[in-house]
């Protein structure tokens, strides 16, 4: 299944991002939906945020997962994406997803096809940039880059077994919790895998419809939008970690 | 399950595997004692089970929001229900259940020591236990 990996689909809009323009084009776009997407309170937050990342030193700087393509819900952080120092944050209400990488371990991500990396260059609003997106986005869509799907199966498979750990201690909010992350894992795994590029994680669902994976993408949906039963969660999630023992066995 | 406060914290003590006691801080996944990333995500559940436990029993709603469970145990800290202040502490094990769970990133525990966390939160368990 992994080594099926090949298709690949046009990069970010395979747009000309070495284009003055077309750059500049970008990041208007973003900066109104930034401001447009956003309730007062969150679009203040941002602001906050991004405020305080520049004065930190961040050479980019965009805002990342539900927010950044109006799909909000009610499990949703704020999540930014930062090239640069991490910056010292007060406390706030919202609860913040603040990841911060040097301009090297940039490089290298990119370099290793990290999938957060190139959601960010594909769906992210980017907000503040030196030098980083715009040159990963040049060179993504140049050598048409796909991220790597391989390293979202391990990842999925450790959180599967730590979600019916959990599962069994009777904490059953804390296990849904964990699922949804195990489940969101293994979708962007097998979307990857199979060329298309994953959305948001309330997306994910519909994604998954038609395919195989249609199961995955129900029981995903389930800890979303729902309250799961306890018994069918279990269900998915032992069926879960037999496929992704196969998947990751494979690939090794 | 019954509605016991403590059940949460019960749960943990019988569940919490032994090797979290003495794992290593390494900036690595794995360790010859186990997975790091299910130490902090154990440790996670662990305190936010202690502030639950109270809130609970003093009917405080956290909405079963990690934030607000943070606020609230800064709340009971002032209030004298808790000897420490565990809000810095569930803010810092959230952000790196998330970051090693999703982003695959290396635990940064910004210095401090998986033993010192679980040092802090053992107490506030007992503590939990006794106000519950």
């Amino acid at each position: 299944v992994v080594s099926s990996a090949a298709p690949r689909q046009s990069g970010p809009a395979c747009r000309r991002w070495d284009d003055d323009e077309v750059w500049i084009d970008r990041l208007r776009r973003d900066a109104r939906a930034a401001g447009s997407d956003q309730a007062d309170e969150l679009g203040a937050i941002t602001t906050e945020v991004l405020s305080r990342a520049r004065a930190a030193g961040a050479l980019s700087f965009a805002v990342t997962g539900s927010v950044a393509v109006n799909r909000r819900t009610w499990i949703s952080d704020l999540d930014f994406y930062v090239v640069g120092p991490r910056p010292r944050l007060p406390f706030y209400d919202e609860e913040i997803d603040l990841y911060a990488v040097t301009p090297a371990e940039f490089r290298r991500r990119l370099e290793d096809g990290d999938d957060y990396l190139h959601w960010t260059l594909r769906f992210g609003l980017i907000l503040h940039d030196r030098g980083p997106l715009r040159s990963a986005l040049i060179t993504v869509t140049r050598e048409n880059l796909w991220p790597d799907p391989r390293p979202k199966a391990v990842q999925a498979r450790r959180a599967a077994a730590m979600a019916i750990a959990i599962l069994r201690t009777g904490d059953f909010d804390a296990a849904v919790e964990q699922s949804r992350i195990a489940l969101s894992l293994a979708a962007r795994w097998w979307l990857l895998a199979a060329g298309i590029f994953p959305r948001a994680r309330s997306d994910l669902p519909d994604q998954l419809r038609a395919g195989e994976f249609a199961w995955l993408g129900e029981a995903l949906r389930a800890t979303i939008f729902e309250r799961p039963d306890a018994t069918e969660l279990a269900r998915a999630l032992e069926r879960l970690q037999s496929t992704l023992d196969v998947a990751t066995l494979a690939a090794s | 399950l019954a509605p016991d406060p403590s059940r949460k914290m019960d749960q943990w003590r019988l569940t919490t595997p032994s090797w979290l006691v003495n794992i290593s801080n390494e900036p690595s996944h794995t360790s010859p004692m186990g997975d790091v990333t299910q130490a902090i995500t154990w440790l996670h559940l662990a305190a936010e089970a202690a502030v639950e436990a109270v809130a609970e029993a003093q009917s405080i709603d956290t909405k079963k929001m990690h934030q607000r469970k943070a606020k609230v145990a800064h709340d009971l800290y002032q209030e004298g229900v808790f000897t420490v202040d565990l809000r810095p502490t569930l803010l810092l094990l959230n952000e790196a259940r998330k970051g090693t769970n999703y982003g695959g990133l290396d635990v940064d525990l910004e210095g401090r020591s998986t033993d010192e966390l679980y040092e802090e939160i053992e107490t506030a368990v007992t503590e939990a236990e006794g106000a519950a």
